[in-house]
This record gives C-alpha cells, sequence and structure tokens, in this order.
C-alpha cells in the first residue's frame, strides 16, 4: 500500500526539511514553491519599504516578510511575502509558531509558478478567512492590485487619477504601482 | 539586465485562472454530464464515472436507503446534490445521508447548506488526492460527522469520524462489517457493497 494521504497539518509542516523551498498547506493540501527571483524579490523589497515605512510612522502595527508562517486554520498555513497585523490585534510573541491571529493586510508577489495559486486559492482562503486586504503584485505584467473584503468576496479598489491606489486597511497612504516596479528597470 | 527579468517569461506556467470560482459560475457552465465542484475557488471537473464506481455507489444507496427508511431515521441521496459549504466552496459528493429531523437542510432548490450526517466519496484514481486531502479538509471544517471513503480498486470502506477538528478512521467491526456513529443500528457488508465489482 502507498502512503495514507490525509490533509496536512502544521504539525506535519515542522518536520519538514528546512531547504528553503516555501511550504504551505491550503485545504490540507501541500502547497512546495521554489525560493524566488530577483525580480521577485525587488518587487517585494519595494512593497516592504513603502508599506513598512508608512506603519513604522504611524504606529499602526508591523509588517512581516516571508518566512513567518500564518496560522489561518487547522489545514491551512500559508507564507505569503507579506503580512500585516494592525496593531489592534496585539504583539505577535516573538517565539510563537507563526501568526496565529487573521492578518489585516496580506501582500503576495507573483512567480510565474505561483500565480494560479496567489490569484484563485490563495485568495478564496484569505476572503474565506476574513483577511480585509489582499494586494497581489506581478512582476512580469506591472500590475499590482488592491483587494478590499466586501461580504464574502474581494472587489478590486480602483486607482485614483493620478495611478495611485489608496488602501482601505492602511489609513492616509497610497501606493504608486510604478513606483513599486521601478526597481525592475 | 535580461537575466534578472527571466521570471517575466510566461513559459511553461499553467493556464492563470484570474479569480476565485464561486457558485454562481457554476450555474452559469454548461449542463454536460461532468462533475463540477469548486474547492478553495478552484474549479474541479471530473468526467463522469467508470462503471465500478457506479456499481459501488448504486449498491450502497440502495442499503443506505433501505435501513434509514425502514428505520424513518433520515434519507440518503446520490450524485448529483450540491454541497454548499461557502462561495468558493460547493461540492457534490456521491452520497449523503441526512437524519430525518434535518431533512430541511436539503433545499427544494438542490441544494444542502448544512452538513449531512454522513457524506460518502467513492475514490477513483484520479480523484484520490481530492477526496483524500482536499475534501477530507474541507468536510472537516464544516463539520460532517461522519466521512466515508469508498476505494473501489481496494474494495475498501473506511469509515472516518470528526473528532476535535480532525477525523480519525474507525476500525471495522469483528466480522468486518462497517457500522456508523451517526446512525446506531446501520451495518454494511462490504461484499454487498463490492458485489457485482
Amino acid at each position: 500500500m502507498s502512503v495514507q494521504l490525509r490533509p496536512l497539518t502544521y504539525d506535519d509542516l515542522s518536520l519538514m526539511p528546512d531547504d528553503g523551498l516555501r511550504r504551505e498547506i491550503i485545504g490540507g493540501e501541500l502547497i512546495v514553491t521554489p525560493a524566488p527571483s530577483p525580480g521577485h524579490q525587488r518587487v517585494l523589497r519595494s512593497l516592504f519599504r513603502l508599506i513598512d515605512d508608512h506603519v513604522q510612522r504611524t504606529s499602526m502595527g508591523e509588517v512581516f516578510f516571508a518566512p513567518v508562517d500564518v496560522l489561518l486554520s487547522r489545514f491551512n498555513v500559508v507564507e505569503p511575502d507579506l503580512v500585516y497585523p494592525s496593531s489592534e490585534r496585539g504583539r505577535v510573541a516573538d517565539r510563537a509558531k507563526g501568526i496565529e491571529i487573521t492578518p489585516d493586510l496580506v501582500v503576495e508577489v507573483i512567480s510565474p509558478s505561483s500565480g494560479g495559486t496567489d490569484r484563485v486559492r490563495k485568495m478564496a482562503l484569505y476572503a474565506s478567512a476574513g483577511v480585509a486586504e489582499y494586494w497581489i503584485a506581478d512582476p512580469a505584467t506591472r500590475l499590482l492590485d488592491l483587494y478590499a473584503l466586501q461580504g464574502d468576496d474581494y472587489v478590486a479598489i480602483p486607482s485614483e487619477n493620478d495611478g495611485s491606489i489608496a488602501s482601505r486597511v492602511l489609513a492616509g497612504f497610497r501606493v504608486d504601482p510604478a513606483a513599486v516596479f521601478a526597481v525592475l528597470d | 539586465m535580461n537575466e534578472t527579468r527571466t521570471f517575466d517569461a510566461p513559459g511553461n506556467s499553467a493556464p492563470v485562472l484570474s479569480r476565485p470560482v464561486t457558485y454562481d459560475d457554476l450555474s452559469l457552465m454548461p449542463d454536460d454530464g461532468s462533475r463540477r465542484e469548486v474547492i478553495g475557488g478552484e474549479l474541479i471537473v471530473n468526467p463522469a464515472p467508470r462503471r465500478a464506481h457506479q456499481e459501488v455507489s448504486a449498491n450502497l444507496h440502495w442499503m443506505l436507503q433501505q435501513f434509514l427508511r425502514a428505520s424513518a431515521a433520515g434519507r440518503a441521496y446520490a450524485h448529483p446534490v450540491d454541497l454548499y459549504i461557502g462561495p468558493h466552496d460547493v461540492v457534490q459528493p456521491d452520497l449523503i445521508a441526512i437524519r430525518a429531523s434535518r431533512l430541511d437542510i436539503y433545499h427544494a432548490e438542490g441544494v444542502v447548506v448544512e452538513p449531512p450526517d454522513i457524506v460518502v466519496e467513492i475514490i477513483s484514481p484520479c480523484s484520490q488526492r481530492v477526496d483524500r486531502v482536499r475534501k477530507m479538509a474541507l468536510y472537516a471544517r464544516f463539520g460532517v460527522p461522519e466521512y466515508w471513503v469508498v476505494d473501489p480498486e481496494e474494495q475498501s470502506i473506511e469509515v472516518n469520524v470528526l473528532e476535535d477538528g480532525s477525523y480519525r478512521a474507525v476500525q471495522p467491526e469483528a466480522d468486518s462489517s462497517i457500522a456508523s456513529r451517526q446512525f446506531p443500528g446501520l451495518q454494511i457488508d462490504p461484499a454487498q457493497v463490492f458485489a457485482g465489482v
């Protein structure tokens, strides 16, 4: 008999080797993603600087970057590129397994291999977990989409006349996609 | 410069869906005999099942129905029944059983909106991963108290009981029959389920 298939949990993840691959569990299924490309990391750095700068200045909480586990439920453990739990949710303990509260904002930078997961399964997961805002940055198309949770679903936040997009979770913060992707030139 | 942008190439990546599929999307799709389900926003399409699958389904449906009707304990229904777990999670189990006092969870429009008392999936080689991993996690989250996984190839019936948010497989009785916790007195003889396979 082959190995018994069953839904995986965080406990299973902790037994897996630390080989630099990103391992996540979505709906009990193991999703393994290779280390990201330099371009992915450039866009990520650019986003982190912008968001972290705003969050620090306004003392609204803190931004974490991958790898950090976000334990959304028993069969859903993900490692988003950026995670922001607002200060209202309390401080994440230094020695915690990961982030065990629902974050207010999650950012994923798309890789060729992760696009379908980020835009479909993770989007459905974050919506059902109640993540208020979900950003998807795609280095290939240089598109940055901000989605706000409305009821059960995400609705794209329209951009302003100058091309920037106003976050609803980060009060007073507007992000300019051109500035985010300028690091790729 | 080009080197740093190799990730730009669409290359061999699979076709990318642009958003999670919902129950409303399902209703717009053609009725072509394929089973269409949405799990975590992803569309899962399965072709019509093999004959062994149908023999097992018919046998088990008949046995469940016989017990549930004779005891007035509830009803069993065979695929297709939509099980609505959430906007991005809508599945069609092979069989479900609902106790008599909760039959109203099966709406007239054909949708079940709360956990059935038993969900049965009859696995095929291509559905195994979905049935044993993603659907199992989904049914656990939804709170389905008993999840039966029937394998026509191995001729096995696994009864999984929900405990603290996870399923635990229950061992068969000494005479190899299968007993349900949800419907006391319901005993299934696997030999009868796999008759004709």
